[in-house]
């Protein structure tokens, strides 16, 4: 069961296309993460998942509700965290989610019961009463994130959750959504910090000028990779290196006369092996050089533009 | 229901800002600026009935429809444009409301400020008054009163004119600014262009006919000549027509009638002329319905503005993006 179904998505601002024909499905419970550099239409997509920009073409079903059929039944249902914004400055951190909580139906006590229960997961319980204006930049994104909570979504969709956040705040907002998580919630998030789209997401999507280039797990998304840009096998030998005329090698790094880096179309490691064992030669190293999220992530956006 | 919570929002916040603040000490300032200047000016007290029907017609009628322009548009121009700036406008529009709550919502919202702003111009009006030593008749307060929903009206008009311009202008001080010059060119800007096609409409005044014999004459003597002469009379009768009819773009001219007219005015400019050249009242006993009648225009005019420029605000919100 799909908690986001994204359909030929398509979002034109004169003669740029922000979102390219995208299609994407996030399974229900999992964390998403959506990364892509400055002006791949990220914000773009998260904005049309939300009815606030409307597509040039395109469906977008959340939970099953059509974006923009069934707004209010979808948006009952769901958090969301905007990249740069801010929260009422002259109002305190209460009166701000009470604001909110006023647009769910929910009874006084529960909204109060849910303002404090945030209020304490976000550190600002102590702050509650003080105005956000004399907030410091880092309590006023947790207090953001806080209203993202404040009906107990089923999916949260967060655009660049961590941005602006010190290193403590940002680790409280991965624990939270980590504990999210656990309770079976859907978490879509974009993000530039490769670090925490590793640690926290189960899927990844890379969009590059509105496309989606990779999708699937961190696994699958590097084997993709690995089987279209090659494979990268370090070798070093005892003996000087000899000619390694594979037909799968593509090409050929050396680093001096016992070192190598080799790149190859397959997982070429076994026959490596046999011929330098044929030939005497030492091995004093032969390993595949699993690609990082980030070489993945640059080579994505820069080499198959 | 959600679109009040957006309401009470708003008054919340605005209430607290400076801007409202300097407002409202614009409208104390300007109101007692206008009074000493009314009072400098000489105006006669022997044209009105009551000293306060002479004060509010001759100052506060101006700084109120200064201050209401001022108020209403700069509050507007901002309502939705920096919401999008700051980025709050896309928490609220993720929350499950219709785009048609958020603008209702906004424009309840500055519909409360404008409710309460007034309220203090008001209590202001009589306040200042009465430092004066103006007396306040039971009649005055009467015709005070009835003028109190059509200046909040008159604000709405200029609030929904701040919104058009908070939702085609996307940063907030271009909007400001663009709403000031809005005010001061139905304020002062419009008012000489009316003028000057007046004059070029009726042309130069007619030389009245001065006995050959009178010489010496006071500045005073000379004005009494002009005014009394029938053709300077209607030159001055067309020159004002024309200039009216230019006005009648203006939503100022047509809240300024309205105040005239309620406050007593005599509606005919040829028998206001008439009474300044015979030293007669300008203004005259009406019942509120007669008043109500002679206003219907003006009325019609302003709810026609207002609806025009709510229209076009709704119709640009419901369709752009929130980025």
């Amino acid at each position: 069961m799909h908690a986001i179904e994204i359909e030929n998505l398509t979002k034109t601002y004169g003669n740029l296309k922000a979102v390219d024909n995208l299609t994407l499905n996030v399974e229900k419970g999992i964390v998403f993460g959506f990364l892509g550099p400055n002006g791949a239409g990220k914000t773009t997509t998260i904005l049309s998942m939300l009815g606030l920009i409307i597509p040039d073409s395109g469906t977008i079903t959340i939970l099953g509700y059509d974006v923009f059929r069934e707004p209010i039944k979808l948006k009952e249902k769901i958090g969301f965290l905007p990249e740069n914004a801010t929260i009422y400055e002259e109002l305190t951190a209460w009166r701000n989610l009470e604001f909110f909580a006023n647009f769910y139906k929910m009874s006084r006590q529960e909204k109060e019961k849910r303002i404090e229960e945030l209020l304490k997961l976000v550190g600002l319980w102590d702050v509650r009463y003080k105005k956000v204006k004399t907030f410091s930049k880092g309590m006023k994104q947790r207090l953001l994130f806080a209203q993202a909570l404040i009906n107990d979504p089923e999916v949260l969709i967060l655009d660049e959750p961590t941005s602006g956040l010190d290193p403590e705040g940002a680790f409280l907002v991965k624990n939270i959504v980590k504990e999210e998580r656990k309770k079976g919630k859907t978490i879509f998030f974009s993000s530039h910090i490769l670090s925490e789209v590793e640690e926290l997401s189960d899927q990844v999507g890379i969009l590059v000028k509105g496309k989606l280039r990779a999708l699937g797990t961190l696994e699958e998304i590097k084997k993709q990779f690995m089987e279209l840009e090659g494979y990268e096998i370090k070798v070093e030998t005892k003996q000087a290196l000899p000619e390694l005329d594979f037909d799968e090698v593509i090409r050929i790094e050396k680093v001096n006369a016992n070192k190598a880096i080799i790149f190859a179309k397959n997982d070429i490691r076994d026959q490596i092996s046999d011929k330098l064992s044929k030939m005497g030669i030492t091995i004093v190293s032969l390993e595949i050089e699993e690609p990082s999220l980030e070489d993945v992530f640059l080579k994505t956006i820069y080499k198959r533009e | 229901m959600k679109a009040l919570n957006i309401a009470l929002k708003d008054f919340e916040v605005s209430i607290k800002t400076k801007r409202f603040q300097i407002i409202i000490a614009l409208f104390a300032l300007l109101s007692l600026g206008m009074v000493y200047y009314s009072k400098r000016l000489g105006v006669s007290q022997e044209l009105y009935k009551t000293p306060f029907q002479m004060l509010f017609l001759s100052s506060f009628s101006n700084s109120f429809n200064y201050i209401i322009t001022l108020l209403a548009i700069i509050l507007g121009s901002t309502l939705i444009n920096s919401e999008i700036e700051k980025g709050t406008l896309r928490v609220l529009a993720s929350k499950p409301l219709y785009r048609d709550q958020i603008v209702f919502g906004k424009f309840l919202g500055g519909a409360m400020i404008l409710t309460v702003a007034l309220t203090l111009f008001y209590l202001l009006t009589l306040a200042s008054s009465l430092l004066l030593g103006i007396p306040i008749t039971v009649a005055d307060l009467e015709k005070l009163a009835v003028t109190f929903p059509f200046s909040l009206f008159y604000g709405l008009v200029f609030l929904n004119l701040g919104l058009l311009i908070s939702t085609f202008i996307k940063k907030p001080k271009n909007a400001l600014i663009l709403g000031v010059f809005l005010f001061i060119f139905f304020s002062f800007i419009l008012p000489i262009i009316a003028g000057i096609i007046g004059f070029a409409v009726a042309g130069l005044p007619p030389i009245p006919n001065i006995p050959e014999n009178t010489t010496d004459l006071t500045e005073e003597q000379l004005q009494e000549f002009f005014i009394k002469d029938p053709t300077y009379q209607e030159w001055l009768t067309k020159l004002t027509q024309t200039s009216e009819k230019v006005l009648m773009i203006s939503p100022n001219y047509h809240y300024q009638e309205i105040l005239r007219i309620l406050f007593g005015a005599k509606p005919q400019i040829s028998e206001i002329v008439s009474a300044f050249v015979y030293n007669q009242n300008v203004v005259e006993d009406r019942p509120l319905k007669e008043s109500l009648s002679l206003i219907w225009q003006n009325i019609t005019t302003l709810i026609v503005m207002f609806l025009l420029s709510f229209i076009l605000t709704y119709t640009k919100f419901m369709k752009m993006s929130l980025r």
